[in-house]
């Protein structure tokens, strides 16, 4: 009898599902069921799909241009290089449905980190879990199936294993430079990496927190990865041309992704609803916060206020802070009856879960949504399926062009540069894709004054001896090309039309 | 004795240094507007309240929430020129921070750096129109609040009403004293039930009497000539969808902006300086906080009710941080006690002949920089050309030598300046958001971007003109459907039918 009951605890520990565990599932069967929204709303992951495939066939990182004809052959920073062949080899395996069952898995883990170092700092599983949610909305405006999901995903396992050398868990730091090896092929915004090191380390120093070993140890994590940064096909170049990007303010401002949130939008509120609650959290916490936590936080609500794109690193960074002082003010008024109830149910749930194993649904949904992509299931929410889609593409006008290819170089809408190359390289090239870093100002400027028919526009054609244009219809270069008399339409449907030049 | 004791020095330096700030050359797209209906009123001697300036709503009735302060622009514009108006701001905006340095906490050199700090930050939205005095009313509230809780004297309660009744005739942004008191009440509750620590808060009875106070308050905003429909004007205004799009002060911030960023700042210091502290913050003073802060993010106009409400949390939480630290370091670092020791008795050591004569020399220096900055902003060559870089000055000129005439479609923030210049010429829209609605906004712009069915509207308001920015791509589809271009500058570009 005994022994059935053992066999049953057993089995029950591992049947029922810890919050963490829940949360992960959650966030990872809505990331799938976000697929094709996420593959749709940028236009890059055919670029990066394209250049992982001539990795793979070609055994090389490119170190130069080899996808536009305006820049060909200028030097190039492969910054995301292991991205591209991870989406391409994804892509290999399960098509399209392969890049977003990744995605997923990498957003997910990043989310369920945040939830997991929440718990460790507050012990209180059900504010982790309300954090974890909070940082699914507040981040969900980036999940994408882009390369910055494993920036993402480093900087939450960054912080959480810089918190734990702070307060002593972890001993060795050699985990660092390994962790700063992979982020710094993976993604260019490694960088992000040594600012919270930095937020740490300043921090500490003003705790006056650092000993002789803690120090030793904090100051070879900053020069370990700092040196293992320039392990990548560019050496100390990756660090140039993030800087170089960020410091042009003409780029930065056209890159939409780089923008300030705008809180008339109401995919910002629940990054203005965390801020809200900092300012809440901040302001009735009666325990001095550790200065890496306030350089923390306050580090990141600049950057992600300042730049959209930072929010869910402010997500990943910030949350596990807050809920720790949430947690601790909740501590301070237990006299209230209802916080009181509501700390009674959470050691429950604490006691609960200290019995559960956890794991095996996640295993289970993880491995069930690949078999079934695989299978060619539609799991997201409109059922759809994982492509491009006909009205953000040109993917009947890429047809067209298949069966009536023009002759010479094509001026295209340069969000939809990705998407061209990954119909049409290495065959075609394009005037412009979404790497804007790469491009430079100078070129983007060029793009812009065709795009507004600002003064000498048709100069940029002749420069670089454009015979046709792919554009999205009722363009304003559309309608000027539609006057001009050198200039005929191709094809034209309810997404893309094409010029050519007819002289 | 010295004349002007160092507490007062520091804030007449204070104040003069922000007197600097907010003198500017007054040039504003709803300026005109405003004067042009401050004149009518005096006129008419009844209230502006029917349109007449535009003829897509000729006729309609006008809720005209700010026609006081029309009236008071009016008047110091008819008395001054711009040198009135430029004064007149400058003014509001010196009062209002008056009324925050006298809620703060601290040393008066450090609440006169956290006052240039507040200024800063609200400078992006002093310019000559009605919500200046919006400003000095949510300031001058604030501190009629702070005295209501600190000597908890119901006088300062009952002199809150008179300021809603200025305000229901001045502005519509009384709303944002009912939000601030809404908010503090909201906070004492929090304080009793919840934080328990603050013994000098309020009791029960005086939260209370502070509600029925608040009721008071949106009551007696009804005093005004519009009556109940004042209630509706907060709603009107926000309930316009394409505010955000056309009105860039109705945005969301954009901290890319450098004139932006002292708020993100203001923001990010006021987290740190609360969470370097040991004791919760009076939840009276946090809820505010919370709200305004949203309220500044959501909507740049709020830069304003933002940094009155979080500069005296600042400055008390930055001096207790200070004396926190001078205090820990004068045990540690023994030669920081003698440096303070030192300079306490060097200043003390000074003649009071000396301390006067420097500190008339720095006050003469200051009010020579307010005169010059005056006369430099409102010097007629140099509003001139600001005007041209705003306005289409040169347009309207060549308008008003020609024989046009007819209905002109024209640039939304154009709309102000062609009333208060082209008399006889009904505007087709203005800045006033509440008149239009939805409706004439969303036309306007179906006719600028030449979306589907541009051309019925032009063809249904009788369009003999068009004057709106010289862009390629706003003008491009009036040229290709036969509009004549008669009139061009780098600012401007003039159309007419094609006859």
């Amino acid at each position: 009898m005994n022994n059935t009951n053992d066999i049953l605890q057993k089995l029950l520990a591992v049947f029922i599902p810890r919050l963490g565990e829940i949360l992960f599932i959650a966030i990872f069967a809505a990331v799938i069921g976000l697929g094709p929204r996420m593959m749709n709303i940028d236009g890059d992951l055919g670029r990066h799909i394209t250049l992982g495939n001539h990795i793979i066939d070609s055994r090389e990182i490119p170190t130069e241009d080899i996808f536009s004809f305006t820049k060909a052959g200028d030097p190039l920073t492969p910054h995301e290089w292991l991205s591209d062949l991870l989406f391409a080899l994804s892509n290999k395996a399960a098509g399209l449905n392969g890049v977003v069952w990744l995605t997923g898995l990498v957003i997910a883990g990043s989310l369920w980190l945040v939830y997991k170092y929440s718990l460790n700092l507050s012990n209180m599983s059900l504010i982790a879990l309300l954090g974890g949610i909070l940082g699914a909305a507040a981040s969900s405006l980036h999940w994408l199936t882009r390369p910055h999901i494993f920036t993402i995903l480093l900087a939450a396992l960054w912080t959480g294993e810089l918190e734990k050398m702070r307060l002593g868990i972890r001993k060795s730091w050699l985990i660092f430079p390994l962790l700063m090896l992979v982020w710094v092929n993976l993604h260019g915004a490694f960088i992000a990496g040594l600012l919270i090191w930095a937020c740490y380390f300043v921090g500490m120093l003003l705790d006056q927190q650092l000993s002789l070993n803690k120090n030793q140890s904090f100051i070879w994590i900053g020069i370990s990865s700092f040196i293992v940064s320039l392990l990548n096909p560019d050496g100390f170049g990756i660090w140039k041309t993030g800087f170089g990007f960020l410091g042009n303010q003409y780029l930065v401002s056209h890159t939409a992704e780089y923008l300030p949130p705008d809180f008339q939008q109401p995919a910002f509120w629940p990054f203005l609803l965390l801020i809200m609650i900092s300012v809440f959290v901040l302001g009735l916490s009666k325990k001095r916060m550790a200065f890496p936590h306030l350089l923390l936080v306050g580090g990141w609500t600049i950057m992600a206020l300042y730049s959209a794109r930072n929010i869910p690193l402010y997500v990943v960074t910030v949350i596990p802070v807050l809920i720790s002082s949430a947690c601790g003010i909740l501590c301070d008024w237990k006299e209230s009856v209802l916080v009181d109830k509501f700390l009674d149910f959470q050691k429950k749930i604490a006691t609960t879960e200290e019995n559960l194993k956890g794991g095996f649904w996640s295993i289970v949904a993880v491995v069930l949504s690949l078999a079934l992509l695989m299978g060619g299931a539609k799991l997201d929410f409109q059922r759809k399926g994982n492509q491009f889609s006909e009205e953000v593409f040109p993917v009947e006008a890429s047809a067209w062009l298949e069966d009536n290819p023009p002759e010479g170089n094509g001026f295209n809408y340069f969000p939809w540069g990705g998407y061209l190359l990954y119909r049409f390289w290495p065959e075609r090239s394009v005037f412009i894709d979404g790497q804007t870093d790469f491009y430079g100002e100078e070129l983007t400027r060029e793009y812009e004054k065709v795009i507004t028919l600002a003064d000498g526009w048709q100069d940029v054609f002749n420069d670089y001896r454009i015979s046709w244009v792919i554009m999205p219809v009722d363009s304003v270069l559309g309608s000027a090309l539609e006057e001009s008399s050198i200039w005929e339409e191709g094809y034209k449907d309810e997404t893309a039309e094409i010029w050519l030049y007819s002289e | 004795m010295p004349w002007i004791k160092e507490e007062k020095l520091y804030l007449i330096i204070a104040l003069l240094l922000i007197l600097i700030i907010a003198v500017r050359t007054p040039l504003e797209t709803d300026m005109w507007w405003h004067l042009r209906a401050g004149e009518e009123t005096l006129r008419n001697g009844e209230v502006y309240s029917v349109d007449t300036f535009s003829f897509t709503r000729e006729g309609a009735e006008w809720i005209n929430h700010s026609w006081l302060s029309q009236v008071v622009m009016f008047l110091t514009f008819q008395a001054g020129s711009y040198y009135g108006l430029s004064i007149w701001v400058g003014l509001c905006a010196v009062l209002s921070m008056l009324f925050v340095y006298l809620q703060m906490k601290g040393h008066p050199l450090l609440r006169s750096f956290v006052l240039l700090f507040a200024a800063v930050v609200s400078s992006v939205v002093w310019s000559p129109r009605p919500q200046i005095h919006s400003l000095v009313l949510f300031s001058l509230l604030g501190y009629l609040i702070f005295q209501y809780k600190r000597t908890k004297k119901y006088g300062y309660l009952i002199g809150a009403l008179p300021v809603f009744i200025l305000w229901g005739n001045l502005h519509g942004g009384y709303v944002l004293g009912i939000i601030l008191m809404g908010s503090i009440i909201v906070g004492e509750l929090f304080n009793k039930v919840l934080l328990k620590e603050f013994p000098d808060n309020l009791n029960w009875r005086q939260i209370s009497i502070f509600g029925i106070f608040l009721l008071g308050s949106f009551l007696v905003v009804l005093i005004n000539p519009f009556g109940l429909d004042m209630w509706r004007i907060p709603f009107n205004t926000v309930g316009v969808e394409t505010l955000q799009n056309v009105i860039s002060e109705w945005a969301s911030p954009d901290f890319h902006q450098a004139f932006q960023q002292p708020m993100l700042w203001m923001l990010l210091g006021v987290l740190s300086l609360m969470s370097l502290s040991n004791k919760s913050v009076d939840g009276s003073e946090l809820m505010p906080l919370i709200v305004f802060s949203w309220a500044a993010l959501t909507a740049r106009r709020n830069f304003g009710p933002f940094a009155i409400v979080a500069a005296p949390i600042f400055s008390k939480y930055l001096a207790a941080l200070i004396d926190d630290w001078l205090s820990r370091a004068k045990q540690q670092i023994p030669w920081v006690d003698r440096i303070l020791e030192n300079s306490k008795k060097s200043n003390k050591d000074l003649k009071p002949g000396f301390k006067n004569l420097i500190n008339i020399v720095i006050i003469s220096l200051l009010v020579t920089g307010v005169c010059w900055k005056i006369i430099d902003v409102n010097n007629k060559e140099f509003v001139l050309e600001a005007e041209r870089g705003i306005f289409p000055v040169d347009a309207v000129a060549w308008l008003e030598s020609s024989d046009i005439t007819g209905n002109m479609f024209n640039d939304y923030n154009w709309g102000g300046y062609l009333i208060w210049h082209l008399r006889d010429n009904p505007v087709f829209v203005d800045g006033r958001t509440d008149l239009f609605g939805d409706e004439i906004l969303n036309e306007w712009k179906q006719v600028l971007q030449g979306a589907n069915g541009w051309q019925e509207v032009l063809h249904r308001e009788n369009i003999s003109a068009i004057l709106i920015r010289n862009e390629n791509q706003n003008n491009r589809h009036f040229l290709e459907e036969g509009w004549v271009k008669v009139f061009e500058d780098d600012l401007s570009i003039l159309l007419i039918a094609d006859k």
